[in-house]
């Protein structure tokens, strides 16, 4: 009981937050045309302090939505390329023996920033890969027995050029767990491609952005997101979701309890975008698809169904409670 | 080539049957050994001695063979058992057809069973036999405690049946509670079927020989001592409830059987014709009574003096005996009717008369010479009678429960010598002496007094107030009963043995002492639930199951309304036990139950509404659907949500939100 | 007349499939005395004959009581099915010539202990309804779909005098891979593609680094790390990143197309053991090389499917 005037503070704070964030996005929806849908989920996962996994083909525009959260949340920005050639300590960094004084010198990798972007981290090898995913699940990084924080707050938005393409190392699916998301931007429609063909150069655009947060707003938005009430009724739903996909023929695997609370997490976080202090099934079912995506595999009946229409599955096979 | 074929067909006899019941394990193997002990333990005391031990001797090597996981025997070896331990029960018992060797044979098998208990099927078996081994032992003991015991047992056995089911393993406790609580939910169906199965009046068919054992009580002779044999039991021998006030107790001789014979030491029994009727009509002062009669393998029936009527499959012996048709074998209740006052018509046959007055030559002369002196002095016979009853008066002879033994001569010895006795002596020396003097005499037998239970008002007639008196022909006056006991001990009469005996008190029964007030309170009320359960339970027969049933509102019940009262009732029972097994607790929160209301009603309307919806998809689609309904649809949700996933809704909330439903009726 | 049997039929054995979750509700539940509730029942018979004929009351009461036992026992048999909720789940699927699994989740309010589980023509395997998945075993004959046979679920407890039973048929199949070729001879790879012969060797020296607490002690660089003052320094492997096999149905030895299946699926699950990256290719169908489980039964899938 102790806790709730904190929880009934933050939610006061509502509607202020919800205007930031329609602020972010409609900010960002100026230089990423047509794909709100995507910015929103992209947002949701971040409130709910997840990674982002974003799977496409080169060149739609992984690396500039990325480019674009940071700049508006005001977040201190690192890009790595992965390469089939690459070794841990090109990530989190090494230690370098200095003659001069005779000890190792720890040179920090690019890890140490608040939002990464690993490019196309399926073509690194399965080590360079498992650094990676290590300091997003435990946002410090283990170098020579000294273990090193990571900023706060850090993301991971990670891209992946599908896979069966020659040469890459698909992420396993311990380490996909870890990211609370997939999702796919897809090619632009029509219109949105005209816009962009007409328009300025994005990175020009880009450059012109000015933060929308400040030094801690993001941390009030995700507290706020956390302060989001979920009622028994709600998390009875979530569970039942769950439950179905750890007993149904039509999946090969089940959701873990880890992806079970991310989806607690991003349903708050939507229900926060959406202004409401507490969440509905549609926020669940909203951010579902892009939670399951990269976790349930179709198996049986369902053979060859993949990402967004797996997630509509699931959804159609579990009634409400 | 045949020796092939004769091999393999060999073989094929030879391989165990493919399916193979599933072995037993350890905890099974237990508990049938529990079952068979909690069978056969009740049992020990009705059996021989070394059948007990033969029993035991099998329990103990099983209970081994468990303990140490050891093989089970040889079947050679068991069947060398079987046919062994048949022998046996052939020599004990002169056959091996009959209730008794049945039974023996039965705990036999049970022992040996044991034995070879390899699987499942032979736990079953095992089972059986015990269900049929604590019926078995009704037949010797049907008392409550019996009852209890064989249900104790019985929860075992079925706990037992239980663990035969691979199922959850559950403590032994468990597994006993499990028992009792089938075993309590079989009551109801055991009540209605005990009540309305339709009786039938055993036996099926000729029962054999040794179906009934032995009896306490009156035999058909009496030799010195065989009466206070018999006193030293506080058995009961009838019960008796009186439609009025009980006649005092010195009017209470319950006549059963006159001894006729006498060979100098015994007095027998002689049968004597009978009649299916009564040779007169009683009238006068009658006593009304119903009597109880334990089974005592006789036929003789008790009644007082002079009895009205006859009980019904009885006739009436020239000796005034009511004699039942059959020995009594069970429990039997008649209604009797007595008129004190009344005699009826003097006339004897010459013959029987003469009979009466037989006694053998050369044995106790000088009671012998007293009473010829008597036949010379006196000229009628009641004036020989009253001189008998003075002689025996002034030998002052003392009414004892510990006799000297009087072998030979032993009216002499007990008139002249000892001058000690019990009611057998006196009986026996009042009419060997009126025999001499010339007078026609004979001993009857029976019951004096009896004792009323304050608790349920039925007056108990145990084997010590057994009794044996003296009947007189005087002509005239027809058999005069006369009570030599009585004379020198006149408060047996009044009081009962317990009275008449001083300073002997430790030979009398426990129950016969008389400072053990507290005692008798106690027995009063074991008695009053012994012959409740006894009326109620035991003796529910036939006649007993009419009179409740036409009670009970079924005039004129036959087997036919019996079977249709007890097919409906048990399929009444059986609905509502299972309706009652099968009820599924659903328990649905208002909220949830208003918003099914909701959905029904829309449902009513052929939406297409699918159950993953949210709730706001849902009144979106709805509303789209029935656009003349929106508001009130969306309201409706509105509040849903509300209560459903709000932080706190309110309980305003949910009134408006059962208001919307109310009004929403598409 | 024949119409009406027909009727019945359907009514008792209806042909369509059930829809999942299947509530075992009071009509699709059958009972019937088992050998030893015949035997309970004849014993009973033997023991009312006695009581009446010895006039037995308590007898009588005896033999009520344990025919009330047995009233008792149909119900509560009946009962540790009824309300039982069958549900198909993950089918465990296999290679023909072995068993497949197909999956039933049993749902319950309360605990049903000692349920018996069977496929047509499957073996019995004892379940209870705490077990949330049960997988029961079926012999596969061939490869490619096995349709799930009908589901006998079946109990007897708690007397063992009752057997209650129920029926249900789910529209479910379950895949058999091929039989995998007891031996097979090693790939061979048809011109350029296939395993290069300088390359995945995960052997490779690679390059030196700090040692760190977990590496092997054999991998240490000793003599590099002599030149240091303190610390030592690992050497490093290229990670296992050997080239991938392809595997050509068309360059398959076997005389008929099972026989080739059969060799393949051997290849596809040798390689998998190793961690070897490889690739299938059955006609149309190509199938990436990559490792791990998924691709190991996406391979297998594509094997067992193949016509």
């Amino acid at each position: 009981m102790k806790a709730i005037p904190s929880i009934m503070s933050t939610v006061t704070d509502l509607p202020a937050h919800h205007a930031t964030t329609r602020k972010i996005l409609a900010a960002a929806g100026e230089i990423i045309l047509g794909k709100d849908a995507q910015l929103k989920q992209a947002l949701a996962c971040l409130l709910a302090r997840g990674h982002l996994l974003i799977e496409d083909l080169p060149g739609v525009g992984k690396t500039t939505l990325a480019h674009v959260l940071a700049r508006l949340l005001g977040l201190e920005f690192q890009r790595i390329q992965f390469t089939s050639d690459m070794l841990p300590a090109d990530i989190i960094g090494v230690s370098v023996f200095e003659r001069a004084s005779g000890t190792f010198q720890f040179h920090p990798g690019p890890i140490f920033a608040q939002l990464i972007l690993a490019d196309e981290v399926n073509r690194a090898t399965p080590k360079a890969q498992s650094a990676l995913l290590e300091a997003m699940e435990e946002r410090q990084v283990t170098s020579e027995g000294i273990t090193r924080a990571l900023p706060q707050p850090f993301f991971v938005i990670a891209t992946q050029n599908p896979s069966h393409q020659i040469g890459t190392f698909p992420l396993p699916e311990s380490q996909l767990d870890r990211f609370l998301m997939r999702i796919e931007l897809g090619y632009p429609d029509k219109a949105a491609e005209r816009a962009l063909l007409a328009g300025v150069d994005r990175r020009t655009l880009l450059a012109g952005l000015p933060p929308l947060l400040q030094a801690n707003q993001l941390q009030q938005l995700q507290d706020a997101t956390s302060a989001i009430h979920a009622s028994p009724a709600l998390i009875e739903y979530v569970q039942a979701l769950a439950e179905y996909t750890r007993h149904s023929s039509h999946f090969s695997n089940g959701l873990s309890p880890r992806a079970t609370l991310g989806l607690l997490a991003a349903a708050r976080a939507w229900a926060l975008l959406e202004g409401r202090p507490h969440v509905l099934p549609e926020d669940v079912q909203a951010v579902l698809p892009g939670i399951v995506a990269h976790r349930l595999h179709a198996g049986g009946e369902l053979g060859g169904l993949r990402g967004d229409a797996l997630g509509k599955h699931l959804i159609e096979a579990v009634p409400l409670p | 080539m045949f020796k092939r074929l004769l091999n393999s067909l060999l073989k094929r006899w030879r391989r165990k049957p493919a399916v193979q019941a599933p072995a037993l394990t350890l905890a099974q193997s237990w508990w049938l050994f529990a079952a068979a002990s909690a069978a056969l333990l009740p049992l020990v005391e009705h059996i021989p001695l070394w059948l007990s031990l033969t029993a035991a001797t099998g329990m103990a090597w099983r209970a081994w063979l468990i303990w140490r996981a050891g093989r089970l025997p040889p079947r050679w070896l068991l069947f060398v058992f079987v046919v062994a331990a048949c022998v046996a029960v052939a020599i004990q018992y002169r056959g091996l057809f009959g209730r008794n060797p049945g039974l023996a044979l039965l705990v036999i098998f049970m022992a040996l069973k044991l034995l070879e208990l390899r699987s499942v099927r032979d736990g079953i078996t095992v089972i059986l036999l015990a269900c049929f081994l604590l019926l078995s032992g009704f037949f010797f003991n049907q008392s409550i405690a019996a009852a209890l015991m064989a249900g104790a047992a019985l929860i075992v056995v079925i706990a037992a049946l239980l663990s035969l089911q691979a199922g959850p393993l559950p403590t032994p406790r468990q597994q006993l509670q499990h028992s009792a609580l089938l075993l309590a939910q079989a009551l109801p169906f055991m009540l209605v079927l005990f009540v309305l199965f339709p009786r039938v009046q055993g036996p099926l068919w000729g029962l054999p020989q040794d179906a009934f054992g032995a009896s306490s009580g009156l035999s058909e002779s009496m030799a010195p001592g065989s009466i206070s044999q018999v006193v030293q039991s506080d058995a009961i021998a009838f019960r008796v409830r009186f439609k009025g006030t009980p006649p005092p107790p010195q009017q209470l001789y319950w006549r059963a059987l006159t001894l006729n014979d006498y060979d100098g030491i015994n007095w027998r029994y002689r049968a004597t014709p009978e009649r299916t009727d009564l040779p007169y009509s009683a009238e006068g002062r009658s006593i009304e009574y119903e009597v109880t009669l334990e089974p005592h393998n006789q036929r003789w029936l008790f009644a007082l003096e002079t009895p009205g009527q006859l009980p019904p499959d009885s006739s009436f012996s020239s000796d005034q005996l009511i004699l039942a048709n059959t020995p009594v074998r069970t429990r039997l209740r008649y209604e009797m009717v007595s008129y004190p006052d009344f005699r009826p018509d003097a006339e004897e046959s010459p013959r029987r008369l003469r009979e009466a007055l037989r006694l053998p030559d050369g044995v106790n002369p000088r009671t012998r010479a007293v009473a010829e002196g008597w036949r010379q002095q006196y000229r009628s016979d009641a004036e020989i009678l009253q001189a008998a009853m003075t002689f025996f008066q002034q030998r002052i002879l003392a009414y004892t429960l510990s006799p000297p033994l009087m072998r030979d001569n032993a009216v002499d010895a007990f008139l002249f010598e000892h001058k000690r006795g019990f009611c057998e002596h006196f009986a026996s020396a009042f009419t060997f002496a009126l025999r001499a003097a010339g007078v026609p005499a004979r001993v009857v037998g029976g019951y004096q007094g009896g004792e009323i239970n304050p608790v349920d008002g039925y007056f108990t007639v145990r084997q010590f107030d057994a009794h044996v008196w003296v009947e007189a022909w005087i002509q005239g006056r027809g058999w005069v009963r006369v009570d030599p006991t009585a004379d020198s001990a006149p408060r047996r009469i009044d009081g009962g043995l317990r009275t008449a005996v001083t300073g002997e008190e430790a030979e009398l029964p426990l129950l016969a002492r008389e400072n053990y007030a507290w005692l008798r309170e106690v027995r009063y009320r074991l008695d009053a639930v012994a012959n409740a359960w006894n009326q109620s339970v035991l003796g529910f027969g036939p006649q007993r199951q009419r009179d409740m049933l036409s009670k009970l509102g079924m005039p004129e019940p036959d087997w036919k309304q019996m079977t249709a009262w007890l097919a409906s009732l048990c399929g009444v029972l059986l609905l509502g036990f299972t309706l009652f097994a099968l009820r599924q607790r659903v328990r649905t929160d208002e909220v949830t139950r208003l918003w099914q209301t909701f959905l029904r009603r829309l449902a009513r309307r052929k939406l297409d509404l699918p159950g993953w919806m949210g709730p706001d998809t849902l009144a979106n689609h709805a509303a789209a659907q029935l656009p003349q309904h929106a508001k009130a649809i969306r309201a409706i949700a509105a509040s849903y949500v509300a209560l459903r996933y709000e932080h706190s809704p309110s309980t305003e909330q949910l009134a408006a939100f059962k208001a919307h439903i109310d009004r929403f009726k598409p | 007349m024949k119409a009406l049997l027909q009727r019945l039929r359907q009514l008792l054995w209806p042909r369509h499939a059930d829809t999942p979750p299947l509530l075992l509700t009071q009509r699709r539940i059958y009972v019937l005395p088992t050998t030893a509730g015949m035997l309970y029942a004849s014993t009973l018979l033997l023991m009312l004959v006695g009581s009446i004929n010895y006039n037995l009351s308590l007898g009588y009461g005896l033999t009520f009581l344990l025919a009330g036992l047995g009233v008792v026992a149909i119900v509560q048999t009946f009962r540790n099915l009824a309300g039982l909720q069958l549900r198909p789940g993950r089918h465990a699927p296999g290679h023909a010539g072995e068993t497949v699994h197909f999956a039933v989740q049993l749902e319950a309010e309360r605990p049903r202990p000692a349920l018996r589980l069977q496929l047509a023509g499957g073996p019995v395997i004892d379940a209870n309804a705490s077990d949330s998945t049960r997988l029961i075993p079926l012999a596969a004959a061939r490869r490619g779909w096995q349709s799930m046979p009908r589901l006998t679920i079946s109990t007897t407890w708690p007397l063992g005098l009752v057997r209650a039973w129920s029926y249900a048929r789910f529209d479910e199949r379950c895949l058999v891979y091929p039989a995998p070729a007891p031996t097979a001879p090693p790939w061979v790879s048809p011109g350029g593609e296939g395993r290069s012969q300088q390359s995945g060797d995960p052997d490779d020296f690679f390059g030196l680094r700090p040692h760190r607490q977990t590496d092997l002690l054999q991998h240490v660089a000793w003599k590099a790390s002599a030149r240091l003052e303190d610390g030592l320094l690992s050497k490093q492997f290229a990670a296992e990143q050997g080239e991938a096999l392809w595997f050509d149905l068309t360059h398959t030895p076997g005389s008929t197309l099972e026989d080739k299946l059969a060799i393949l699926t051997r290849w596809v699950i040798d390689a998998h053991a190793v961690r070897q990256p490889y690739g299938l290719r059955l006609g149309g169908t190509r199938i990436g090389p990559a490792t791990g489980s998924d691709h190991l039964h996406a391979c297998l899938q594509a094997l067992a499917l193949y016509v």
